[in-house]
């Protein structure tokens, strides 16, 4: 299936915040675009995403949702280029372009029990609060969790071939984010397909905090 | 450029610890084909009793239909929860809405207008999006379009050139836009409306049934 707008394969979310510097602003969007390292922006076809009130402030606080895909011609890393459109006031500007570059971390859980058939992560980049999932691979059994070219982030029922892996067992899975910046992520870990019964299904979280890595 | 659909869902019992959306489109009519494409996006956790969680979907312009062999502007979206709760999971049913378009014209007798964007949102203002506006007399090549101007970096020199080049165009101006929306859900609609040209009568305002007023103020709900 084809769509106008297409990213293509697996996207992620990434938030951009805004904190007005006056009184009087009334229209803030982020336009961006992406595109391989080391290549300057193309502006036909950007994105955009109008940045909605977080907190009346003051100052006024705004967030705008980016979708961004996770690879671009097959790469991880990428450049991320974007500038906020502000309007208000009969004033209207551009700032400058702002460019990140995007990148992937590996994060890994290890289960000695052989207690799992599938480990996910979910994750959010910075300060943003819109999740993302990656399911994550078992090591031994490529085809557990390879990232889905189509982004459906489902499981699989695996059992009997997670238990032929031997023990101990790791699972690795990837984050995006922009380089630099942190990244806040917890393990879904579940059971599935258990003949015994015994599925289960829990999130290694840190107590709710998350654990933090730098991309 | 794209538009956005917000999906909310309230728990409706003790215990979720997180749910996704999984969806798909298909040309009107037709039936999911999660084998070819299956979007899954986990959502956001609001909080609240009870506990809120919602999602903006980042929606086509339309699809590709191969029986007919071109794009189709109208398509379906088909979409359900997976919600995981005290260590199992389960799923809603699947939920199919036609999403439809509508052409949006402002027709400026006078010739006033330089910018205009029609800004609208699907169900209330949480998502909303601007659709550049334009006479489609206006020359698609010019590096005067409105979709270039956000990205033009001598807005005043943009604003000159664009007053100038309308200005050769007869009578009435009929500026024109896209909006998308599920059929029959309301659609909030105001028109950012710009006088930049000259810079001492330079002029905006959010257009609503009431007269100008401020985002998401005096606005128009449509039903598409």
């Amino acid at each position: 299936m084809r769509m106008a707008d297409d990213i293509e394969g697996p996207t992620f979310a990434l938030t951009k915040e805004w904190v007005d510097p006056s009184p009087g602003i009334e229209l803030v969007e982020v336009h961006y675009v992406w595109g391989p390292l080391g290549e300057p922006p193309d502006w036909e076809g950007n994105q955009t995403a109008v940045a909605t009130p977080l907190d009346a402030g003051p100052p006024p606080r705004r967030a705008a949702p980016l979708e961004l895909p996770r690879f671009v011609d097959g790469a991880t890393d990428y450049l991320l280029h974007y500038f906020f459109f502000v309007a208000g006031g009969g004033a209207q500007g551009s700032t400058p372009v702002f460019t990140e570059q995007i990148g992937t971390r590996e994060v890994r859980y290890d289960d000695p029990g052989n207690r799992y058939t599938n480990v996910g992560v979910a994750w959010t980049v910075g300060e943003s609060r819109d999740p993302n999932y990656s399911v994550a691979a078992l090591d031994g059994l490529a085809f557990s969790g390879a990232d889905d070219p189509l982004g459906s982030e489902t499981f699989t029922p695996i059992f009997e071939f997670v238990q032929a892996v031997p023990p101990p067992h790791v699972f690795r899975g990837r984050v995006w984010g922009v380089k630099g910046q942190p990244v806040t992520h917890a393990f879904h870990l579940v059971r599935l397909g258990s003949p015994s019964g015994d599925d289960a299904e829990r999130w290694d979280d840190n107590d709710g905090k998350g654990w933090q890595l730098t991309i | 450029m794209t538009w956005y659909l917000r999906r909310e869902w309230v728990d409706q019992e003790d215990g979720i610890e997180n749910v996704t959306i999984h969806y798909t489109w298909s040309p009107p009519g037709g039936w999911p084909d999660w084998e070819r494409n299956h979007n899954a996006r986990m959502l956001v956790d609001a909080g609240g009793f009870p506990r809120r969680r919602w999602k903006v979907l980042r929606m086509p312009r339309g699809v590709w239909d191969e029986q007919g062999g071109g794009w189709s502007l109208e398509y379906r979206l088909h979409f359900f929860f997976e919600v995981w709760q005290q260590g199992r999971n389960w799923h809603t049913d699947l939920e199919s809405q036609d999403i439809v378009y509508r052409d949006m014209e402002y027709v400026d007798n006078e010739g006033w207008v330089t910018h205009l964007c029609a800004y609208w949102s699907v169900y209330d203002w949480q998502a909303p999006v601007y659709s550049p506006m334009e006479d489609p007399r206006f020359p698609a090549d010019s590096e005067f379009t409105s979709e270039r101007y956000y990205a033009y970096q001598d807005k005043d020199r943009y604003s000159f050139f664009k007053s100038q080049m309308l200005g050769q165009l007869p009578l009435p101006h009929h500026w024109r836009s896209r909006i998308w929306a599920p059929r029959g859900a309301p659609v909030l609609q105001q028109f950012h409306i710009g006088h930049l040209y000259p810079p001492e009568e330079t002029f905006e305002t959010w257009l609503g049934p009431d007269g100008p007023s401020s985002p998401g103020g005096s606005h128009w709900v449509l039903h598409l």
